[in-house]
């Protein structure tokens, strides 16, 4: 049995890594007296897993975590209790007891994730004008950096599901996260400088990571989240 | 003022590991700026991974904060990217807590705790935009005060403290931060507050002294007026069960240095051994109670999470009451995944056998301290180890599951000679030998045996017995390591050492006195900054500097006549010098002197009455009721 929980991690913990924030995470939920299971072996930790990593210095409005359970606990008083023990700049949103253990992973279930852009442009116009050329391309090939390895060209485009602008005047992508394809987010800035080649840099803090859905077990247009009934179903 | 963070935190990104800068730990005490009377900040001379596994901070930010009229903040020593973005913001340093410039604060308080941070603690001062100079300060700035394991020689700084306080400080801070206030509210010129807050006991205003040099020698400190005490005495918590103890500690996000629980179980150490400062300055050896600290650990590991609690101390083994409480604590968290850690183990099985019964899991390696390599040295250095028990703990490691053993060495040890660094070579080989038989008699259990051989230059400190010897040339000292490179090689066995030039460096400052202060500031005005990190060190800044004041580092490093006055006699630290002389004197001929707990009185002079005539009185009333 275990628990799934959505979170956010605020602007003011945004430079926290992603292992920093399985820490925190951890020994929050040893603070909270949560019945976390433990893993075997020589170093016995708990079993928690979180969803892809946030890039250190953007926030995350609705991220995820799993969390195996030696006994049960409501998700209500899931997140009651662990809030109490978070450090402010993390907040646990909701969170459902799973009954059995035969759930995905949140790394292989997670493929789109909906980034929010402070965009580099004043005119709004620009912006906008900006937005739909994007949209209207078949094809963005972009070269990706790689750590030790040679660049490699790819067609952002395909890996690029809804472009909108906020009500606010942001810019709005959901993309393809995870195993299956991913975008990392400044390619995003990458594709639109492949239209407008003056834009200017967009500083990852001007980044925020609204959320993370699961699209390969959606029916129809509305994505589900983690958290979904239908997700949570034992297959 | 308080819009400082906002200035840069947008910025943060570019600098490498920025949560270093953020605070907003669990735990950490953010109080209303404008509720409370006093203000003070604590500085850390290094950067935050290290500054916060320092044990010492952690009380005195947590017993500061205990009172509701006093808030205390931490800022620890910005990494050079970030000290870049400060700089080019136009940004003074500002604390973790409110986030506010250092200017702000009534006090800043920095640790001295090691040699080459000398020049960060001018570089914080500077960009925290306080004047680096006592003498250039304002009423208006921050009293600049410092405390810690190297403040029992504090010339090398008078330039840029008002005030050291001598010993530890949890017996005299929370009053003289009250004081200053109370003074400066008198609104007294600060000459006269700095005056009026010498005469609290631990209290070393280092501008009300003189010092007098005699060829280019040093020659002696005098006070300059009347009413200055001639001597300042080291002040020091009597009952460490009394004193308070932070169980609420700050919990950081990133991955420091030591990232678990600590919980001081003992205080001090009196084995003696002749080359170690805190063996002295912790004097008398002070120990928590098993009940203390059973409780202080459960509450420790429920306020933080951490799954692991190191049970620190000089000397953890010492502890009269060690199995119990180890026993105790494993019995206590069995079921809830919480290992127990023993830093500082002394060399015999019943270390060992300790160790086994903590470290039930994490098996990985186990360290040593021979800090000689033969027997003859060893007692020069009153190191109370012998080779039998050295090798009866490593086959103990080995036995039971062990295979790395990492081992302790120095080099260049007062009475030195070549037969001792073949000794060395010779117990490194015993010890290989010895696991590799073990691990043929049980070959599936264990992994290869790796020898891990660290071995550090030593370095003469202030108020230990060999504070009179000489360190030898960097050719000398490097002739030693080319020796023992030669000799530690093979798969099983390896060798690190660290820059005999470093060591110098730091021994020159240990034992300096106030002509240093020159140079300290002219190696930072050239740029010198964070030199406990090797890589940041540049040896040519120091040349430069002391060519500059016609100094040698060879004046403060060579050997001294036991009679002469030291740059540090002023001070008083408990331990008598006579005795310090007699160890001396005891060393060269290898006589060694006993650890007073379990032996006779060695008159230290610590104690009023000392140890062992208490236990004779006893007797003697004993045999008085007979």
């Amino acid at each position: 049995m275990m628990i799934r929980a959505g979170f956010a991690k605020k602007k003011r913990l945004r430079y926290i890594s992603h292992l920093e924030l399985l820490d925190t995470m951890r020994r929050a939920i040893r603070r909270a007296d949560i019945p976390g299971e433990y893993s075997r072996g020589y170093n016995p930790t708990l079993n928690l897993s979180l969803s892809q990593p946030l890039p250190v210095g953007m926030p995350g409005g609705s991220e995820y975590l799993d969390l195996n359970l030696k006994e049960r606990i409501d998700g209500e008083k899931f997140v009651q209790d662990l809030n109490l023990y978070l450090p402010a700049g993390i907040e646990i949103l909701r969170a459902k007891f799973v009954g059995h253990d035969n759930l995905k992973s949140l790394q292989a279930l997670v493929d789109r994730a909906r980034y929010i852009i402070d965009p580099p442009l004043k005119d709004e116009e620009r912006g906008r004008d900006l937005l739909q050329a994007f949209a209207a391309k078949d094809e963005l090939i972009i070269t990706r950096k790689r750590r030790n390895k040679e660049d490699r060209d790819y067609d952002l485009r395909s890996m690029v599901h809804e472009i909108k602008m906020t009500p606010e005047g942001r810019w709005s992508f959901l993309v393809s996260t995870g195993s299956r394809g991913h975008v990392r987010p400044q390619e995003i800035l990458q594709g639109l400088r492949k239209i407008e080649s003056e834009l200017p840099e967009v500083p990852i803090v001007n980044f925020y990571r609204e959320g993370m859905y699961v699209s390969h077990m959606s029916q129809d247009d509305e994505l589900l989240t983690p958290l979904a009934e239908e997700i949570l179903e034992e297959r | 003022m308080a819009r400082v963070f906002e200035k840069i935190d947008d910025k943060l990104h570019g600098v490498s590991s920025p949560e270093r800068y953020i605070g907003r730990e669990w735990n950490m005490k953010k109080k209303d700026w404008n509720e409370v009377e006093h203000r003070v900040c604590l500085a850390f001379p290094d950067v935050y991974e290290i500054g916060m596994s320092h044990l010492g901070i952690s009380i005195l930010y947590h017993l500061l904060n205990s009172r509701d009229d006093i808030l205390c903040e931490r800022v620890f020593s910005p990494w050079k990217d970030m000290e870049q973005l400060l700089r080019d913001e136009n940004t003074g340093l500002f604390s973790l807590e409110n986030k506010r410039e250092l200017t702000d604060f009534d006090i800043i308080g920095f640790t001295l705790q090691y040699e080459l941070s000398y020049t960060t603690i001018l570089n914080m001062l500077d960009l925290g935009g306080i004047p680096v100079k006592s003498e250039d300060r304002s009423g208006e700035s921050p009293l600049i005060i410092g405390g810690g394991s190297t403040v029992f020689n504090p010339e090398p700084l008078t330039d840029f403290f008002d005030l050291f306080f001598i010993g530890e400080a949890e017996a005299g801070i929370i009053s003289l931060v009250r004081r200053y206030k109370e003074l400066k509210n008198q609104e007294l010129p600060r000459a006269e507050i700095l005056k009026r807050l010498s005469g609290i006991a631990g209290v070393y205003v280092p501008s009300l002294y003189e010092a007098e040099y005699d060829r280019g020698d040093f020659s002696g400190l005098f006070p300059t007026g009347d009413g200055v005490k001639e001597n300042i005495e080291r002040q020091f918590i009597e009952d460490l069960d009394e004193a308070f103890y932070p169980t609420e500690p700050i919990v950081p996000y990133m991955d420091i240095v030591h990232n678990r629980a600590a919980l001081e179980i003992s205080r001090g150490c009196q084995r003696g051994c002749r080359f170690c400062a805190a063996g002295i300055s912790y004097r008398p050896a002070r120990e928590k109670s098993k009940e203390t600290i059973l409780k202080q650990a459960g509450r420790i590991i429920e306020s933080t999470g951490y799954d692991e609690i190191s049970l620190t101390s000089l000397n953890t083994v010492d502890h009269s009451q060690i199995e119990e409480i180890v026993a105790d604590l494993n019995e206590m968290y069995r079921d809830e995944k919480i290992s127990i850690s023993l830093p500082s183990l002394r060399v015999n099985d019943f270390s060992v056998n300790l160790a086994r019964s903590v470290q039930r899991v994490r098996r990985s390696g186990l360290t040593f301290a021979p800090e000689a390599g033969t027997q003859r040295l060893r007692d020069i250095i009153n190191k109370g180890v012998t080779e039998e028990d050295y090798l009866a703990a490593v086959r103990a490691a080995f036995k039971n599951g062990w295979h790395r053993i990492k081992l302790y060495f120095m080099i260049d040890l007062p009475g030195e000679r070549e037969e001792d660094l073949e000794g060395m070579v010779d117990l490194v080989q015993k010890t290989a030998e010895i696991g590799s038989e073990i691990r043929k008699q049980n070959r599936k259990e264990m992994k290869p045996v790796e020898i891990q051989v660290n071995v550090t230059t030593f370095v003469p400190k202030p108020f230990t017995p060999f504070q009179w010897k000489a360190m030898s040339s960097r050719q000398e000292i490097e002739k030693k390591i080319e020796y023992l490179q030669s000799e530690l090689r093979g798969g099983r066995i390896s060798f690190d050492w660290n820059d005999p030039e470093l060591s110098r460096l730091e021994g020159m400052l240990a034992r300096g006195d106030r002509r240093l202060n020159e140079v300290i500031y002219s190696v930072w005005r050239e740029g010198g900054r964070l030199e406990g990190w090797s890589e940041e060190i540049d040896y040519e800044l120091w040349q430069r500097a002391l060519n500059k004041s016609d100094l040698s580092p060879e004046q403060f490093i060579s050997e001294r006549d036991t009679e002469e006055r030291l740059p540090w006699d002023h001070l008083l630290p408990g331990v008598e010098k006579q005795f310090l002389r007699e160890e001396f004197e005891k060393s060269f001929k290898g006589i060694p002197t006993p650890d007073c707990r379990w032996s006779e009185c060695s008159f230290c002079g610590v104690c009023d009455t000392p140890h062992s005539m208490i236990q004779i009185a006893e007797q003697q009333v004993m045999r008085d009721d007979d």
